[in-house]
């Protein structure tokens, strides 16, 4: 198919300046999308107090205790929100709570066996999982799922450009050639091969971060302001309960989770109590169940005062658009296949990653060979200070991880502090030094390696006391997460080696080694 | 044009969303499913093809036509 020289164009530039815009945010959310894949794994890794317990003695969850364990941290409010989650087989037991009117928020872990509170000393996890949607920015969610349609805009303007010669594209790669049309081929290539991984990860993407925003508009436009009936169809029927404010006493969650299991048919007790309307006289417990990638959803809802179920997924009507938005949540989240799925979406974000930073090379190349533009000469820099830049701070993020002290101060924040620090002066090095895109993308490449694989040295260094057990005897879960996320490390270190060595057989760099003043206007202008 | 592209097209999709959810011959739930999961393919079709217009104000246009259902649906629920 060939459209008017008009409509090529203008989507030719609709794809041009929707990529160039978003593509160091997104480069940022698909390479942080990795740890979030990878979260389960990663919170394993992070916290090595946790390892070596034996679970086949752990005691069945005891909901009562973790609600008391909430209690102890200070009552919480009358209708705020508390939670607690628990797998039978791990020693950790986790509780929230959120109130409104004031904003507070905590979150608290526990051993389950000895009921004391575990000391937070990291949130690598956590933190990594929050980047990827820019979570710690104000408006980060909201920005993140405009960053998605940029993304759908740049992906089907994509196909539409390269409709004409889509065959011949899928194939062709002329590394020898010259960045313009090497990365263009890459750009090309992963950009195809990993068309139905962009669109579904847009897609899911843009409906999770802007459903609050969509959701107000449709309360006022299609409900006359009342949010009560979107609920009410979108929880099958189940009419919209809010806390009254008159205290009342609570129903007894372990005889609450044994209802909910009753409710779901389910074998096991979930894992997750979450309460709407805690300590009111109208209150709600969410609870929720493991689940495995494209089973039904299991939730049961619940009254805390009276112990009523209110409904249950397995056996209530399905709601209309829930099957197609567990479909694409389910996929966004990679909830089936296991640890394969999970290695196959990071080889395509990582190639994702690949198409942004091509994608800027096209756009440089194209427009300003000689980077005459300031603009262009900014954009360069930012592109290999940011992209470059995450991968030197993540593996300096793990190493805090390993090498900090486990009794010092605020041990989280210093770790997040750091990764903060060298990204930041990561970001900024090409400004200064600049020597040429490809020699500086092989020193970042280097160190990112280097410090990937150090990791993994102090990893076994640390924990070389338990490596005779680890031969000797079957790992439990969370130890297996643990291993997991130690090969995504091993990964992450021989795939920046890589790049660096493939910088090195390329010839000098395109654009003219110029160092900061060449970037600033002249202090005259 | 960028304008309509970047203002016009989140604004149209959302109204013809909820146009329908609120008027789509459909159960309440059906309607709301479709209405809600179809600003997004909406929103990107429109940002495709409002640079195609001839003109600004034909853009512009287009979206008020794919808006008016959201818009009527907001008036209604405004004045009651």
């Amino acid at each position: 198919m060939k459209f008017s020289p008009r409509t090529f164009r203008a989507e030719w530039d609709l794809h041009a300046w929707s990529g160039v815009i978003a593509s160091l945010f997104l480069f940022v959310m698909f390479f942080s999308g990795v740890f979030a894949l990878f979260h389960e794994e990663l919170h394993a890794w992070q916290d090595p107090r946790s390892r070596g317990e034996p679970t086949a003695a752990l005691a069945p969850v005891d909901f009562e205790a973790l609600f008391a364990w909430v209690k102890a941290h200070g009552e919480p409010a009358v209708g705020s929100h508390v939670g607690v989650y628990a797998e039978a087989d791990s020693h950790l037991a986790y509780g929230w709570m959120s109130d409104e009117k004031t904003g507070a928020e905590e979150n608290w872990a526990w051993n389950r066996v000895t009921g004391e509170t575990v000391p937070e000393i990291t949130r690598v996890a956590d933190e990594l999982y929050y980047l990827h949607f820019f979570h710690r920015v104000p408006g980060g969610l909201e920005f993140s799922g405009v960053l998605g349609v940029l993304l759908l805009v740049a992906t089907v303007t994509g196909v539409v450009i390269h409709l004409k010669d889509l065959k011949r594209q899928f194939w062709q790669f002329r590394s020898e050639m010259r960045a313009r049309y090497s990365g263009s081929d890459a750009h090309k290539v992963l950009g195809i091969f990993g068309l139905p991984f962009v669109i579904v990860l847009g897609w899911s993407g843009v409906l999770l971060c802007l459903s609050t925003i969509v959701g107000g508009a449709f309360t006022w436009a299609a409900y006359d302001g009342k949010p009560e009936k979107i609920e009410e169809l979108r929880s099958g029927g189940v009419p919209a309960r809010f806390p009254s404010g008159q205290p009342a006493p609570a129903f007894s969650a372990n005889e609450l989770a044994r209802r909910a299991q009753r409710a779901a048919e389910a074998d096991e007790l979930p894992v997750t109590l979450n309460v709407s309307g805690f300590g009111d006289e109208v209150s709600t417990v969410y609870a929720h169940f493991d689940r495995h990638g494209f089973e039904p959803e299991r939730g049961v809802v619940l009254d805390g005062r009276t112990g009523e179920v209110l409904r249950s997924e397995s056996k209530s009507e399905p709601v209309p658009g829930a099957a197609f938005e567990r479909l694409l949540f389910d996929l966004h989240f990679a909830h089936f296949g296991g640890v394969f799925t999970k290695f196959v979406y990071a080889a395509l974000a990582f190639a994702f990653c690949a198409v942004v930073v091509t994608g800027n090379i096209i756009w440089l190349e194209r427009r300003d060979r000689e980077r005459a533009r300031l603009g262009n000469r900014i954009l360069e820099r930012l592109t290999l200070g940011v992209c470059a830049g995450l991968c030197v701070a993540t593996a300096t993020y793990f190493l805090a991880n390993r090498l900090l002290p486990l009794d010092l101060n605020a041990r989280g924040s210093v770790e997040f502090g750091v990764f903060l620090a060298v990204w930041a002066v990561a970001a900024v090095i090409p400004f200064f030094l600049w020597k040429g895109a490809r020699q500086t993308t092989r020193g970042y490449a280097w160190v990112a390696a280097a410090f990937y694989l150090l990791v993994i040295v102090v990893d076994f260094a640390v924990e070389s006391v338990h490596l005779g057990s680890f031969f000797t005897r079957a790992l439990s879960k969370h130890e297996s997460e643990a291993l997991v996320f130690e090969l995504v490390i091993a990964i992450l270190g021989l795939g920046s080696a890589a790049v660096a060595l493939a910088q090195r057989r390329s010839t000098s760099p395109s654009s003219s080694s110029r160092s900061l003043s060449s970037v600033l206007p002249p202090a005259s202008a | 044009m960028k304008w309509v592209v970047s203002l016009g097209a989140p604004l149209a999709a959302v109204g013809l969303g909820a146009g329908i959810a609120r008027y789509a011959p459909l159960d309440g739930a059906v309607a709301l499913a479709w209405g809600q999961h179809l600003v997004v393919p909406l929103w990107v079709t429109l940002m495709c093809v409002l640079p195609l217009q001839k003109s600004v104000a034909r853009a512009w246009l287009v979206c008020l036509g794919c808006a008016t259902p959201g818009l009527v649906g907001l008036a209604q629920g405004v004045l009651g």
